[in-house]
């Protein structure tokens, strides 16, 4: 991708992919989904999950798993006004961008 | 880098933050290998950023003590550098270059030892003869006295004049023998200390130079 992503825009993502499960999602998922997207190291998302448990935005449980243990990741009631904040920024961001970009000519 | 060698690393490096938050991250990557399908000694992702780099992540998450990416690059260098101070290739390198240069400073080096051993010498022999001096000065000293006293019944002013003789030759030699104990306490103590400092300072001086090349 030729923008760059800014931190929040990781955090809101990371967060995103979270609440798309009702139980919860581990973190080899979480990389994967945000590499769909993102081009982010398969080492990036442990130091942003970490800091979203630190600000109470995420919450974990371990569970086995086919004889492993498996963290899982869940948003907190918190967590969930982030994201919704983040999605209202994000759709007015977004929204002057694709403006500019579409908006065709200024003067008439 | 296969699995194993991460995880030790990153353990390592995290060494210095509470345990809860080591166990944790590393928990986390054993977990991602895992899941990846990445054995005990397979070799990780090849987009993985560096161990050093997630360290810095995981320390900067913590809040409590950023620092700069850039400032703890440069604290590992030195650690790396102060375990090797010198590589074998630039011992062997100055071994060679030594040998080489060995007619230009071996010359300089016995010219040195030789004129310090004739300074040493010329002190001893100073010494020796002020040692003997002052040893004639007692003796002839008391001897004359004595003649002196001797004569005193026959030839008064003579005897008298042969004992104030005695006693001034006596009191030199005394004198001498002040100067040859402060000898032996202080001027042979600060003479080696002296000679030490030189020696530091020649040779010291050298390694100090090398040294600073190497950091």
């Amino acid at each position: 991708m030729v923008f760059n992503t800014g931190s929040t825009l990781l955090d809101a993502i990371v967060l995103a992919v979270v609440s798309r499960t009702q139980k919860g999602t581990y973190g080899y998922s979480i990389t994967q989904e945000v590499r769909s997207v993102l081009e982010v190291s398969e080492s990036t998302l442990y130091p942003v999950l970490r800091r979203l448990q630190k600000d109470d935005c995420l919450e974990v449980y371990d569970e086995q798993h086919g004889g492993r243990n498996r963290r899982y990741y869940k948003l907190t009631d918190k967590g969930k006004i982030v994201l919704a904040d983040y999605k209202e920024e994000w759709i007015r961001y977004s929204g002057k961008i694709t403006m500019m970009f579409e908006g065709g000519l200024k003067d008439d | 880098m296969t699995k194993q060698e991460f995880l030790e690393k990153l353990n390592n490096l995290l060494s210095d933050i509470p345990k809860t938050e080591r166990d944790s991250a590393i928990q986390y990557y054993e977990e991602y290998f895992e899941e990846a399908g990445i054995g005990e000694y397979g070799t990780i992702p090849e987009d993985m950023e560096s161990p050093e780099a997630i360290a810095q992540d995981i320390r900067a998450g913590l809040g409590n003590e950023e620092q700069p990416r850039e400032d703890y690059f440069q604290k590992e260098q030195n650690i790396t550098k102060e375990k090797q101070p010198m590589d074998s290739s630039k011992i062997i390198l100055l071994i060679i270059l030594a040998v080489f240069t060995l007619p230009i400073w071996g010359g300089i080096l016995v010219s040195i030892v030789g004129v310090l051993l004739g300074i040493v010498c010329a002190l001893f022999g100073i010494a020796v003869a002020i040692v003997s001096v002052m040893a004639s000065l007692l003796v002839a000293g008391i001897v004359v006295v004595v003649v002196g006293a001797m004569k005193l019944a026959v030839a008064p002013i003579a005897g008298i004049t042969a004992i104030g003789v005695g006693l001034i030759l006596f009191a030199i030699g005394l004198l001498l023998l002040m100067l040859v104990i402060w000898s032996f306490s202080v001027l042979i103590p600060a003479i080696f200390r002296g000679i030490g400092w030189i020696f530091q300072r020649i040779f010291g001086r050298k390694e100090k130079g090398v040294n600073e090349k190497v950091l």
